[in-house]
């Protein structure tokens, strides 16, 4: 009889762990919150492209495995060098809404920003600050066309290139060369930028070639409405 | 009356920037049979590496430096390559890609002096320094990421990356 009040009681302890409310796809796509694309936190950050809700890279997967996943800036960010001061793991960095940062004051070319300069890419945090725990997966069937020290290539079969930077070195999952399957794994977040460490996210960016005429470039797309997106289909559970 | 429809007319006016289509492509090759000839009378390429780019259905370039270098690593399809080559303490990277993903149907006239405001410029983004640039109506791309992304010269000023541009000679493709 103890044995079966033990077994009961062992039951009733397991199922309260499982936060019932987090496992209903729901009530975490309701917690979910963003400001538009091209609104910058702060506004002083920079100037985003408002107003342009295009959805450049359709029907990807989102590059972090797993949700919670939180879209900010991290220079400007609590902690960041032009942030307000405090740790990088502060709570506020870990929460939503998301906000743009593509658009964020750099000195790098940009056409698809006002100022024709820009960030090139948004940073992503995983669920908690800690590196080498949260994997980035592949957003799209493609092959690896190049990994240095601190960046790995991805090639859709789009023809867009991903960036995916910071990841653990020693953690990679995959080669030069090799062919990746959508959501497949390639290493885990972290904050290796060499031999100077950064913070710990995810910088993603996506390179794809725009006709205007008779002109064609290639150049980084704003991919923030493509992350909401993909973003929201991960919470539905169908990433 | 027609101060009220002028200012109807007003907003679709404003809003009236670029529009986008999604819609694969492929870039026209432009390369003159002068400038085939140039590359088949050099044959400064050895044939390994001739062999291996064979399948991309445009001109590959490659430093000239590194032709014969045997620990690079090249990726090829028929319409894109990459070639890394790695360095002491950086890779070194060229790709080109004869593809293009979306095309601006409208009002792109302020996006094209943009874009043309970045082509070929040597730009540093994430300690990464690249230049993007065409030749022959087709896209490359070239870059050096270092191991000392801050303290490296090669990744913290241009004039590593504009030698090896300038030095960027045809080793190939299905010419």
């Amino acid at each position: 009889m103890r044995i079966a009040l033990l077994m009961v009681v062992a039951l009733l302890f397991v199922s309260c762990q499982r936060e019932p409310s987090a496992q209903n796809p729901s009530s975490k796509i309701n917690k979910f919150s963003y400001t538009a694309a091209g609104y910058l936190f702060p506004p002083s950050s920079g100037d985003g492209k408002r107003g342009d809700n295009y959805i450049y890279a359709p029907n990807i997967r989102f590059p972090l495995e797993n949700a919670p996943a939180y879209v900010n800036s991290q220079v400007y960010g609590v902690g960041g060098y032009l942030g307000a001061k405090g740790s990088l793991c502060d709570k506020r960095n870990y929460q939503y809404p998301w906000h743009d940062n593509y658009c964020e004051k750099r000195s790098w070319g940009m056409p698809l920003c006002p100022k024709g300069k820009g960030h090139q890419g948004d940073d992503i945090r995983s669920s908690t600050c800690e590196k080498n725990r949260y994997y980035a997966v592949a957003v799209e069937r493609g092959i690896i066309t190049k990994i240095g020290s601190y960046s790995v290539y991805l090639r859709g079969e789009s023809g867009r290139t991903y960036r995916y930077l910071h990841l653990s070195s020693n953690s990679l999952k995959v080669k030069t060369g090799q062919r990746v399957s959508r959501g497949q794994r390639i290493g885990l977040v972290s904050n290796n930028m060499g031999s100077t460490p950064t913070s710990i996210h995810l910088h993603f960016d996506v390179k794809e070639t725009i006709m205007v005429g008779n002109r064609a470039q290639t150049v980084y797309i704003p991919i923030y409405t493509s992350l909401v997106d993909s973003y929201k289909r991960l919470l539905r559970g169908r990433p | 009356m027609r101060f009220i429809l002028v200012l109807m007319v007003i907003p679709f006016f404003l809003q009236a920037e670029e529009r986008v289509e999604v819609k694969n492509g492929l870039l026209k090759v432009d390369l003159s049979s002068k400038e085939i000839q140039r590359y088949k009378n050099s044959r400064s390429a050895p044939t390994p590496l001739q062999k291996r780019v064979s399948v991309v259905a445009m001109p590959v370039y490659m430093p000239k430096e590194f032709i014969k270098n045997r620990d690079i690593t090249i990726v090829a399809d028929k319409n894109f390559y990459t070639i890394s080559i790695p360095l002491k303490g950086a890779l070194l990277m060229i790709s080109g890609d004869r593809t293009y993903q979306q095309k601006v149907i409208s009002g792109g006239e302020k996006l094209e002096k943009m874009m043309k405001l970045t082509d070929s410029k040597f730009m540093i983004s994430e300690g990464i320094m690249g230049v993007d640039f065409q030749r022959h109506g087709v896209n490359y791309s070239l870059s050096v990421e270092c191991d000392d992304p801050y303290g490296d010269s090669r990744c913290t000023k241009k004039s590593f990356l504009k030698k090896i541009y300038n030095d960027l000679i045809l080793v190939g493709g299905d010419l």
